[in-house]
């Protein structure tokens, strides 16, 4: 039984209790700001500048070259180190090209897709932020964790974007990172409605989108049927469930799932969310299974769409 | 065995990036294995009482500020795991394998089931059985890496303590 005789911490118990106690708001730019080491680790392997300066200590070591290289001909040297420094500049222009276009990868998918269903510019402020953590650490919840924090004008409830993809909400804010809720957390919540589409794909469906009328694309038209609008939560299975929309309304597997605006005005309409897997009646309502379109673990900036 | 609490923390920060990192690749059914309770385990075995609980609950809250959990619950979760271990260990000391692994295996059950009834009772989010089955599965899949690491740790015991007793007879 139990042999230690030091006294039993019940002050550490009482103390982790009332933590569990107070209010999150609370605790969450606390909780956040702990996180700066990972972020700051994160801004210097991603730093461009970096790649210049070790570039050009390179090629300062390359001008102290021995003698007997020394002895070459002028012209074969000069030559040389321009090559150099064309190469080394050509690799450094190819790495920040590289990356600036991944940045850019998410905006510009939006910006094209977009502008039809809504005035992006005029309604919201783009705010791009790099993902620093990937994953959550436990098997229940599903988050990311972004490197802009409400010095940057970030709140909590704002969604979040890839491209034309919902991924999820702001739901903890700390100064200088923020932690997003993925769409397949338990605790995630949205409207959505589910939509048709005679010929499915999605790129286009996604920019077609419209309530119960043909639309028209590069001079084709389709039949996109819009259901009603329904609610979307998470499972922590890598998949959502969408619910209480009506029997009335139909609604069959392989059709995508866009999100609805909300009472906030929070959400744009017609961002993708997923596609229907499965269809099952609840009652007077349908309880669809929808699988995310897009792979989270491959993203690696995000904007957050803050209304202006 | 006395094993200083600051090693224990290091290899729990590692084990924590390494759950943040590769083991999305180890993800079996949406499943990871929950490893920080590994260290939990190590600690209520072979620490006194209050520095297992302190390095338990520091533990939690360094798993709360990497999940989106409230800060805190994992903290409080892994500070009740911890003392029942501590207490089970006490019930039935054995340096079994299987008895370290069981009472293992009903911390992490234990833990896991706590924060899934939490969610549905009080965030209305899940239902019942799949929090059973959720977390029968986590402490399935972290028991057996929990099993055979002891096994490896116990091998590597056995051929220690073998040597150093050849040597004494030579």
């Amino acid at each position: 039984m139990y042999v230690d005789n030091k006294p039993f911490p019940l002050g550490l118990c009482i103390f982790a209790f009332i933590v569990l106690l107070l209010p999150s708001q609370w605790l969450s730019p606390v909780e956040l700001s702990t996180l700066a080491p990972v972020n700051l680790i994160h801004n210097i392997f991603n730093a461009p500048k970096k790649s210049t300066e070790k570039a050009k200590s390179s090629l300062t070591k390359k001008e102290s070259l021995p003698q007997d290289v020394k002895t070459l001909s002028d012209e074969i040297a000069r030559l040389g180190k321009e090559l150099d420094e064309l190469k080394a500049n050509y690799t450094i222009l190819a790495n920040e090209n590289r990356e600036l276009k991944k940045k850019l990868t998410g905006i510009a998918n939006f910006m094209e897709t977009q502008p039809s269903a809504i005035k992006v510019n005029e309604l919201y402020e783009l705010i791009v932020a790099d993902v620093i953590i990937s994953t959550d650490s436990t098997s229940w919840r599903r988050s990311i964790t972004i490197d802009r924090g409400f010095t940057s004008g970030i709140i909590t409830g704002l969604p979040v974007i890839y491209g034309k993809y919902l991924i999820g909400k702001i739901a903890e804010c700390g100064p200088f990172d923020s932690r997003v809720q993925l769409l397949t957390d338990p605790m995630f919540h949205t409207k959505a409605f589910t939509i048709s589409n005679e010929k499915p794909h999605p790129d286009k469906k996604a920019a077609d989108s419209s309530d119960s009328k043909p639309s028209t694309r590069a001079g084709k038209t389709e039949n996109i049927t819009a259901s009603g609008n329904g609610v979307l939560e998470g499972r922590s299975t890598g998949e959502c469930i969408l619910k209480w929309i009506s029997r009335e309304v139909p609604v069959k597997e392989d059709w995508l799932v866009m999100s609805a605006s909300d009472i906030t005005g929070l959400y744009p309409r017609g961002l993708l969310i997923g596609q229907v897997t499965d269809v099952d009646e609840e009652g007077h309502f349908h309880h669809v299974t929808v699988k995310p379109a897009l792979d989270f673990s491959g993203v690696e900036t995000v904007i957050v769409l803050k209304k202006k | 065995m006395r094993i200083k609490p600051i090693f224990i923390i290091l290899a729990a920060i590692l084990t924590l990036f390494c759950q943040l990192t590769i083991f999305r690749f180890m993800t079996v059914f949406s499943i990871k294995p929950d490893l920080m309770l590994f260290w939990v385990v190590i600690c209520s075995f072979y620490l006194p009482l209050i520095t297992a609980l302190f390095t338990n609950y520091f533990l939690g809250i360094m798993v709360d500020i990497t999940s989106n959990s409230t800060l805190g619950v994992f903290g409080f979760l892994y500070l009740m795991s911890g003392l029942v271990i501590f207490l089970l260990y006490q019930l039935f000391f054995s340096e079994d394998v299987i008895t370290r692994t069981s009472i293992a295996f009903s911390a992490v059950y234990l833990c896991h089931f706590i924060y899934g009834l939490g969610l549905w009772i009080f965030k209305d989010a899940l239902g019942f059985w799949f929090v059973v089955f959720k977390s029968l599965g986590i402490a399935f899949y972290t028991t057996l890496i929990v099993f055979l690491i002891f096994l490896v740790i116990d091998r590597i015991n056995i051929y220690l303590i073998a040597r150093r007793l050849k040597e004494e007879l030579e």
